[in-house]
């Protein structure tokens, strides 16, 4: 059994898992379980329901590329996107026991926000030391941005700045917000 | 969708806040599935933004005034919370006190309302009595005011027979009759020739106990005469008369009741020996 360094293509992947290649079911779960598990997080899954969203989507993708059912290799995943957003419709109609998934807002569970939901007690620490060291300019925009999700000329007259400075802004208060909290976590 | 068009246009950003199109947002999922650089951005960019909206959601990030003040009366915020605590478990302990009072009142207005309801009524009562014993001592009164004028009226009635009533008066027979268990001995009334009333006098008891008097006189055990309604006079005494005719020479029992109502009593025994000449 020969291994490649360098990552297969779609296609490759596809047609070796139609062979039986099981190490190319490995790469394939290399490649795309995180996307798979980020896919339902940003589906506003609970981070239990993408673990389950993610292996129920492996097996039935698995099976299909077994079974050959795949008939464009180069599209794998188109395929593999279809299959994840499908496990999740399912899983949500088992859960609500309502039918089609139509609005994702009424999905969100009540009580706590998404954030709270994610946010451990060591990071919710770090957050917040890491809030506490940016520039008071950054603090506004990320609140009014972000938070407030207010209109970009509303932050722009309150910061009194020009509309088209905010795209700059953004990019370099959220910079500052990363590297600050790295720093944080890495002690 | 291209790469640069997702660059351009910011497509990352809007799929992590939320803002594409339900078509675009499929596309962008297809894309990222491919594009590393775009997962990457997309994975990052998410984590970020939930990080600051979490900071944003504790305060952390609000305008430097607030902070300061914040954190200036932070120390306030577990007394507050003790505060409002207490005042909330005040204003309930207050609510229950307060119903429970207003059922209490409730209670006792109503059992003063029976209460007073019985003293009407009491009141009522009493003054049917002492309406009703008025009547009867004004009854009384007018009772003893007509017997007294029936007692002078029979004083001064004029006899339609003056004469005869003066030969009655003269030579009326009496006997006063007392109880003979003591002394065993017979009252003796002696009755002349031509008398035709004898007159027998027994004291009674005083008081009111019996409305009338009646007097039996037997002779071995089978009654002469018999009279009813007899009321004492001024004297106390029962005055009856008995025709003359009546009797014969020989003895007597005398028996005085006491008439109440329908009720009869016998109150004493009298032996009379009468002596006809």
């Amino acid at each position: 059994m020969a291994t490649s360094a360098t990552p297969l293509a779609d296609s490759q992947l596809a047609n070796s898992i139609a062979q039986g290649n099981r190490t190319a079911e490995g790469a394939l779960y290399e490649k795309y379980s995180n996307r798979i598990l980020y896919l339902a997080l940003s589906e506003r899954c609970s981070r239990d329901e993408a673990e389950d969203v993610r292996a129920e989507t492996f097996l039935r993708v698995i099976q299909s590329l077994r079974d050959g059912k795949l008939q464009k290799p180069d599209s794998l995943a188109s395929f593999i996107v279809g299959i994840a957003l499908n496990v999740l419709r399912e899983h949500r109609r088992q859960r609500s026991g309502t039918d089609a998934l139509t609005e994702r807002q009424n999905e969100i569970d009540g009580g706590q926000s998404p954030e709270e939901t994610i946010v451990d007690k060591e990071e919710a620490r770090l957050i917040i030391a890491c809030a506490a060291q940016l520039k008071s300019r950054d603090r506004d925009f990320l609140r009014m941005y972000f938070y407030e999700e207010l209109p970009k000329a509303e932050i722009a007259r309150a910061l009194g700045i020009k509309e088209e400075r905010l795209r700059l802004i953004k990019s370099r208060a959220l910079k500052r917000f990363q590297q600050i909290y790295a720093r944080l976590r890495n002690g | 969708m291209t790469h640069q068009e997702i660059i351009d246009r910011e497509i990352v950003e809007q799929y992590v806040l939320d803002q594409l199109s339900a078509g675009d947002r499929r596309i962008f999922q297809e894309h990222f599935f491919e594009c590393d650089d775009c997962f990457q951005q997309a994975h990052n960019l998410s984590e970020n933004v939930t990080r600051v909206r979490y900071a944003a959601a504790q305060d952390a990030l609000a305008a430097e005034e607030r902070r300061k003040a914040a954190a200036s009366f932070s120390w306030l915020r577990p007394v507050l919370a003790f505060s409002v605590g207490a005042c909330i478990l005040l204003a309930a302990l207050a609510l229950a006190l307060f119903l429970g009072n207003r059922r209490l009142q409730v209670r006792l207005a109503g059992e003063e309302e029976a209460l007073r309801s019985q003293q009407r009524a009491q009141t009522e009562s009493d003054n049917s009595k002492r309406d009703a014993e008025q009547k009867l001592q004004a009854a009384e009164a007018e009772r003893a005011r007509l017997q007294q004028q029936l007692d002078e009226l029979n004083r001064g009635k004029p006899s339609p027979r003056p004469d005869e009533n003066l030969v009655a008066q003269t030579n009326l027979p009496s006997v006063t009759l007392e109880s003979n268990r003591d002394s065993g001995s017979a009252a003796q009334l002696t009755i002349p020739t031509g008398t035709k009333t004898i007159s027998l006098l027994i004291p009674v008891e005083p008081g009111n106990r019996f409305q009338s008097f009646s007097v039996e006189v037997l002779r071995s055990k089978a009654p002469v005469a018999t009279v009813n309604g007899a009321r004492p006079n001024q004297s106390g005494s029962l005055s009856i008369r008995v025709s003359a005719a009546q009797l014969e020479s020989g003895d007597y029992r005398v028996r005085l009741y006491g008439v109440d109502k329908l009720q009869r009593e016998l109150l004493a025994e009298f032996d009379l020996h009468v002596l006809k000449k």
